[in-house]
């Protein structure tokens, strides 16, 4: 990041090639819209780019990223809101499938896991944006209380707050898939 | 159930990503269109052209500032009032690859490679969709059509432009070695040519499909107005790929 901050571009390509995944996997989950993940992954890192000088190089990295990121992808959540009335808008068919198959034990095993995954996603989508950001920093990217506040700007008892009412949601909404 | 089966159903969600290749080359080709784009921004905001006109105001002769005052008055404030037609451009360059690429070839000097047109940016591209949107008067209705249309579309167009500027880049790059006097394999070229032939009609099939369906969301009204914006026929009638006998002539093919 210093390096960047120096104008080095060649530190930009070394940072895209080691968050690029991290920052793709996020963005999926949170917009659960392969069409618009390539474009704001891109964004993601252009905006890094433009704001590399304000980034205070003693703090950690991977709140700043996430918190850029997950402001990128609020944006577009509340444009689509805006534009579509997304609210209405969202049922099953508009949640892709998986986007690769990765399992291949039998069609009923791969089926069941599909039925599951999409509940998951689904209960994950109904939660609203705040406690759904908690949720995938936290389960999908291993972020600790503490990076995640300063993602969200809010305090760790907040989070902790946060995550308990998501859990609580999550586990009713998913009481019917077994364990 | 407690957390911890709360943690193996959430783990069930796997995404299988791939990482895009040409991530390194789009994010940097973004940031110079942003840059660009500020820049221009800037030299077409009438705010900030009064502000460099303040500043340099007391460098320049009274006549000097008299002069620029009456052109800002009378063709800049104007103009930028009245004037949105970069919108149709933008528009323009995403759903007619073939054209806007043509466009770009034009205005490249040399065989020096070909940029990617700035409005291929899928935000560019919204803000024309929503202008174009107003222009037509859509309803509300006919508006989420309309954008359902273009974004089923847009990956299709991008994926198109990018191929016909990748291919004439190659293409630049045989121009360059063989004006160099080196080696050229004949063969790349004639597969780059018949590559960028194949493309350029699978551009105008996918432009027709395209304006059939737009056309179903429309009524004649809204139609005319569209094509009248877009000046659609000559959308139909995409450019010729490259003259092909003028290609091997000049090639001895």
């Amino acid at each position: 990041m210093i390096e960047l901050q120096n104008g080095h571009t060649r530190a930009l390509d070394i940072l895209i090639d080691r968050w690029e995944m991290r920052i793709r996997s996020f963005v999926y989950r949170y917009t659960q819209d392969v069409s618009w993940t390539d474009e704001l992954v891109q964004e993601t890192f252009v905006k890094i780019y433009q704001n590399a000088s304000k980034f205070d190089t003693s703090r950690k990295f991977s709140p700043w990223i996430f918190t850029i990121a997950t402001n990128i992808c609020r944006n577009l959540h509340r444009w689509k809101k805006r534009r579509v009335g997304l609210d209405q808008s969202i049922d099953d068919s508009d949640l892709p499938l998986n986007i690769e198959d990765t399992s291949a034990a039998t069609p009923f095993v791969d089926a069941q896991k599909a039925e599951q995954e999409q509940q998951v996603r689904k209960a994950i989508m109904s939660l609203s944006e705040h406690y759904q950001t908690a949720v995938i920093l936290h389960y999908y990217q291993g972020m600790s209380y503490e990076d995640i506040a300063e993602v969200l700007k809010c305090s760790v008892r907040g989070v902790e707050t946060r995550l308990y009412r998501a859990r609580k949601t999550l586990k009713q909404k998913l009481s019917a898939i077994p364990v | 159930m407690n957390d911890k089966e709360l943690k193996n159903i959430l783990s069930t969600w796997e995404v299988d990503l791939k990482k895009d290749p040409m991530l390194h080359e789009k994010v940097k080709s973004r940031i110079h269109e942003q840059e660009v784009a500020s820049f221009e921004n800037q030299l077409d905001n009438p705010l900030s052209f009064g502000l460099a006109i303040r500043r340099f105001l007391p460098y320049l002769s009274g006549i000097t500032a008299l002069g620029a005052i009456i052109f800002l008055f009378t063709v800049k404030f104007p103009g930028k009032m009245l004037d949105n037609s970069s919108m149709p451009e933008v528009y323009r360059q995403i759903v007619d690859p073939a054209n806007s690429i043509k466009q770009n070839l034009a205005s490249t000097e040399g065989f020096a490679d070909i940029k990617r047109p700035i409005g291929l940016s899928r935000t560019r591209f919204g803000e024309a969709v929503s202008w174009l949107e107003d222009r037509v008067r859509l309803t509300p209705q006919q508006s989420m059509q309309f954008e359902k249309i273009h974004n089923e579309y847009y990956d299709r167009f991008v994926g198109l432009s990018s191929q016909l500027i990748l291919l004439e880049n190659q293409y630049r790059e045989f121009e360059r070695l063989r004006i160099s006097d080196r080696e050229v394999n004949l063969l790349s070229v004639y597969d780059n040519l018949q590559a960028q032939k194949d493309i350029y009609q699978q551009a105008l099939q996918v432009q027709q499909l395209f304006l059939n369906q737009i056309f179903q969301v429309l009524d004649a009204e809204q139609e005319g107005l569209y094509g009248e914006i877009l000046s659609t026929p000559k959308l139909l009638n995409p450019p010729s790929a490259r003259n092909e006998a003028g290609i091997k002539r000049e090639w001895q093919i």
